[in-house]
């Protein structure tokens, strides 16, 4: 355990000192978010007053914690697929190959500054937000940070089997993309669930972001404690993380066996 | 042996390199020497046969046998770009399990040895393909491997560099460690060579005078030059 953070914190590092040479594109990201913050307070002002969201004040909390958490777990579905296409496109991922490193802490790292980025991104929007109204409620903050560690591994889980389909076929992170957008509508990202038709209830249900959501507008909107939210809608995102932890630690030592089997380590 | 697109290759292939040799494997383009290297290495895994380094299988004991051996192949695009050729080695000093301390002074001893530490602090994007090469093959050397797998350690060098790597090549040897060079060409390394191979159709033949004389012989009479009074002969150093 001890070598496998060791791992993930010098991936970390390397993704830090790598991502310092393009300080451009931080900077960047940064007036995104503010403009991104921006635009959503706008919609709530146009869609606002319907009966499925509240008012405008209560639809912008709605969307705030659905897209920073949303967008936090987008980036740890994509991190690995995208980081180990990335090794394979530039050449590092045969020389990875010969490392004394296991494949989850290598996927771990790949995913590693990826999520911490999104993470700061994230809370930097919920303090941008405040001016525009994200008031007048009281977080628990450890079920918040509860919320975010499960749900993170949940959703890191599903990108390592993006990984392992980008290390075995040398595509993957359209499949992990497809699903995030389904889970994404389908999740109650932008608007409540209830406004979805019938039809489409069953990936509601099947949706691990459904879930995720509720729980986190329930920690950070309504406070709600860690026992409360684990009998009810994180007690499922921590099944789905049991579940998604042993099948992305099987498919991933699966798909370096498979590309070793095949010679795909050495092959773009 | 390994087969691929209903091509076999390395069948005859048969190979010991013992602890403290440098072994010099010369063979012609497509024969197999880099997919040998790739097994040995545990990218690639053998269709038939079997093969070891320090008595661990490399199918089933894949894990034991990444943590001994050091491997550099003929890919200059292995390096982080965007990172100096310190920060390169130092971070794959750490990913074969060395502490920070130990790290650091591996590296910078590596550095020294592949007369590298002038240009250390340079982007990798920003070094010539034979510096590159060099730090390519001085990550070989971390973590001191009991296996280093070279892959044509020569390859755009000037002859500073490769004297310098034939010297540190050499000097891996002495320190315990068994090395297999592949190259096409024997060139230099003939001389600073504890055995030499030569590989033909799939099969490890031991290399003989007479196969590098003929060798030799072909090249100047294709060429039309005149054949020097003395060919570097003599295996071993």
């Amino acid at each position: 355990m001890t070598r496998t953070f060791e791992i993930v914190r010098i991936f970390a590092l390397k993704d830090l000192r790598i991502a310092l040479t393009y300080r451009l594109s931080f900077a960047l990201g940064l007036v995104s978010a503010f403009f991104s913050m921006l635009t959503f307070f706008f919609i709530t002002r146009v869609v606002g007053h319907s009966a499925s969201v509240g008012t405008p004040s209560h639809y912008f909390r709605f969307l705030v914690v659905g897209v920073v958490t949303a967008n936090i777990l987008r980036v740890a579905v994509v991190a690995a697929s995208s980081s180990a296409r990335n090794d394979q496109l530039e050449g590092t991922l045969e020389i990875l190959g010969t490392q004394p490193i296991s494949p989850i802490a290598l996927a771990l790292g790949w995913s590693a500054l990826p999520v911490i980025e999104a993470i700061l991104e994230g809370a930097l929007m919920l303090v941008l937000a405040v001016p525009l109204g994200f008031t007048g409620f009281t977080p628990d903050w450890i079920s918040v940070l509860l919320v975010l560690a499960i749900s993170t591994a949940v959703f890191l889980s599903i990108g390592f089997i993006g990984a392992a389909f980008v290390l075995a076929i040398q595509q993957g992170a359209g499949i992990t993309g497809l699903a995030l957008t389904v889970m994404a509508l389908a999740g109650g990202t932008l608007f409540p669930t209830s406004v979805l038709p019938g039809s489409a209830h069953i990936l509601t249900v099947l949706s691990p972001l459904t879930y995720t959501l509720r729980a986190m507008r329930g920690a950070m909107l309504a406070g709600q404690s860690p026992a409360h939210l684990l009998s009810g809608d994180l007690g499922i995102v921590l099944i789905y993380a049991v579940i998604s932890i042993a099948v992305a630690s099987a498919a991933l030592s699966a798909s370096f066996r498979f590309a070793r089997a095949k010679g795909r380590l050495s092959r773009f | 042996m390994r087969s691929f697109a209903g091509k076999t290759i390395l069948a005859g292939a048969d190979l010991e390199v013992p602890p403290g040799t440098l072994a010099v494997l010369e063979g012609p383009n497509g024969a197999g020497k880099t997919t040998m290297l790739r097994i040995f290495a545990t990218l690639v895994r053998p269709s038939g046969g079997e093969a070891r380094v320090d008595g661990y299988d490399v199918v089933h004991g894949g894990a034991r046998v990444r943590e001994r051996i050091g491997a550099a192949f003929v890919n200059e695009r292995s390096l982080y770009w965007r990172l100096s050729g310190r920060e390169n080695l130092r971070l794959f000093a750490r990913t074969r399990g060395l502490s920070r301390q130990a790290a650091r002074a591996q590296v910078d001893a590596l550095l020294e040895e592949l007369e590298l530490v002038e240009i250390a602090s340079k982007w990798a994007a920003d070094l010539s393909a034979g510096q590159r090469q060099r730090l390519i093959i001085a990550r070989a050397g971390l973590g001191e491997p009991s296996c280093m797998l070279i892959d044509e350690p020569l390859r755009g060098l000037d002859e500073n560099g490769i004297q310098t790597m034939l010297c540190f090549l050499a000097a891996q040897a002495r320190r315990g460690g068994a090395v297999l060079v592949v190259a096409p060409k024997l060139d230099e390394l003939r001389a600073y060579a504890d055995v030499l191979y030569r590989l033909r159709e799939g099969v490890v033949l031991p290399w003989s005078e007479h196969d590098g004389q003929s060798d030799d012989e072909d090249r100047f009479e294709r060429s039309g030059t005149e054949q020097p009074d003395e060919l570097p002969l003599g295996a071993g150093r």
